[in-house]
């Protein structure tokens, strides 16, 4: 699903990422575990395709981000779904609008549209917000739309970047809970995080050590 | 969805998101629209100036001379042909009566009609030419040289020194309209793609969240495309009602005694060049605004 060989990424003259390898397996639950500042949001948007790999060999969910074009780009995107500290939702969009808008963007028949929007609004308990616009969501609420638009699309892999930031305690439990879930459905969850309770809550999860650059 | 489905889609979106944001899109149409107006206003004026230079010094008078013994059915038929030439303005034509006419009456009601039996004068013609942008010299007396070519013409009168003046005249008209119109052109579509480009930083957040779900180029792009045609088009078309005003009103004020200056519009050409170039600057500046977003 994962597969990197000493990968380097640098800022200028200022490496971030130190010859980074490691592996994750289809179905796996890992957590990149760093400090701020130790290179987890640069990793993410390489594995994205939103930075451009500068060294080494990376293979995410069967591209070869050493080959990836501009045009490969958003084929990477459909396979491998983000979520963000800060949700990233369109908040003139109404809950619905945003769960679909990955399916919008492949093409997908509105009643499967539908149907699939509906479903995953149930399990994340969402229903009732549906109509609403996102702007007028609690924080929790946009962070479950958010998971809502990553997981829609059934992607082979899941990558976010401190999804818990911004929530509670107990927001962040149940979540991870959300995430668990559908690890269990069989999507590779890739989750980075600075917060070291989450990695308790999942103890079958496989945790990779980055910092200053380097992961262990 | 098939592709027409989604293309149909996409236009689709373009003109729903114009009410996205409806105060930006609103002070946008109002922007373009005067600065539109504004523009269109400086190439009327200078469209104007040039026509009037251009009557007045871009046109050319002269003279052609039969022989007294050509047959006035032929000649006819001749400043009919001549009339229908490039570049002839217009033709005023005397039969050798009409010209003895019209001398009597210069010579202030002298009768010379015992000459009707004898008459010497030849027809005649005057023939106005507007000269053309290029060449105009060479093209002048080309024409000269086909009008004297035809049988029973004596001769075509024009002074080099008057075509001189003229075709100057002509071309230097030429060298200041044009880098002008460009001049003009390039400062409006400045303005304009830059307006384009701060009303699509509106659009960043969607952009951006549209990348991050995979969607493709065409998917981002056209629905702005469309956003940014349908606003040009819409104030391009307010730009030139505003400028039909303005002539109107002006016309009321300047084309009267003593002044009798007539504003003319633009011609069809210059306006479709207008939206075209209108509609250049829209999709180049919102692709480059994207681009950057």
């Amino acid at each position: 699903m994962l597969k990197l060989r000493h990968v380097s990424y640098a800022f200028g003259s200022h490496w971030v990422l130190k010859n980074v390898s490691f592996e994750v397996e289809p179905g796996e639950f890992v957590f990149l575990f760093g400090p701020s500042g130790a290179g987890k949001t640069t990793l993410l948007r390489v594995l994205h395709g939103s930075l451009s790999l500068q060294r080494g060999g990376a293979h995410v969910a069967g591209f070869d981000l050493s080959r990836l074009t501009k045009r490969m780009v958003p084929k990477l995107r459909r396979a491998v779904s983000v979520v963000f500290q800060e949700f990233k939702v369109l908040p003139h969009k109404t809950v619905r609008e945003n769960v679909a808008l990955p399916m919008l963007v492949r093409g997908i028949p509105r009643a499967q549209m539908e149907r699939r929007t509906n479903a995953i609004c149930r399990v994340l308990r969402l229903e009732n917000r549906m109509n609403l616009p996102c702007r007028g969501l609690s924080g929790g609420e946009q962070q479950r739309v958010a998971i809502a638009r990553a997981v829609v699309t059934n992607p082979y892999l899941l990558l976010s970047d401190e999804p818990t930031g911004n929530l509670d305690d107990e927001l962040s439990t149940r979540l991870l809970e959300i995430f668990k879930q559908f690890n269990q459905f069989g999507t590779t969850i890739f989750l980075a995080t600075h917060n070291r309770r989450l990695l308790e809550q999942v103890p079958q999860a496989k945790v990779l050590h980055l910092e200053d650059g380097y992961c262990e | 969805m098939d592709t027409v489905n989604r293309l149909v889609f996409l236009l689709g979106k373009g003109l729903r998101d114009l009410g996205i944001n409806k105060w930006e899109q609103g002070i946008t149409l109002v922007a373009l629209t005067l600065l539109l107006f504004l523009g269109l206003l400086f190439i009327l004026a200078m469209f104007n100036v040039r026509q009037q230079v251009l009557s007045r010094q871009g046109q050319l008078s002269f003279e052609i001379y039969w022989d007294s013994s050509a047959s006035l059915k032929k000649v006819r038929k001749q400043w009919d042909a001549i009339s229908k030439k490039d570049y002839v303005v217009s033709l005023t034509q005397y039969t050798p009566q009409e010209a003895l006419d019209s001398l009597s009456e210069g010579l202030g009601e002298v009768d010379l009609q015992w000459l009707k039996g004898n008459n010497p004068l030849p027809p005649t013609a005057v023939v106005t030419v507007e000269l053309p942008k290029s060449s105009p010299r060479e093209s002048v007396r080309g024409l000269i040289g086909d009008i004297e070519s035809m049988p029973g013409v004596d001769r075509a009168s024009l002074s080099s020194k008057r075509l001189r003046r003229a075709s100057t005249w002509t071309r230097l008209s030429g060298r200041i309209f044009y880098p002008f119109l460009a001049g003009i052109i390039f400062l409006v579509s400045l303005i304009m793609a830059n307006t384009f480009k701060l009303t699509l930083y509106t659009k960043q957040e969607e952009v951006e969240v549209l990348r991050l779900v995979g969607a493709g180029r065409w998917f981002i792009q056209m629905p702005i495309f469309v956003g940014a045609i349908v606003q040009a088009l819409i104030s391009g078309a307010l730009a030139l009602v505003l400028l039909k005003a303005a002539q109107n009103s002006l016309n009321q004020l300047l084309n009267v005694p003593p002044l009798w200056l007539e504003l003319h519009f633009l011609p069809a050409q210059h306006i479709t060049i207008f939206f075209g170039v209108l509609l250049g600057v829209a999709l180049l500046s919102s692709w480059v605004a994207i681009r950057e977003a």
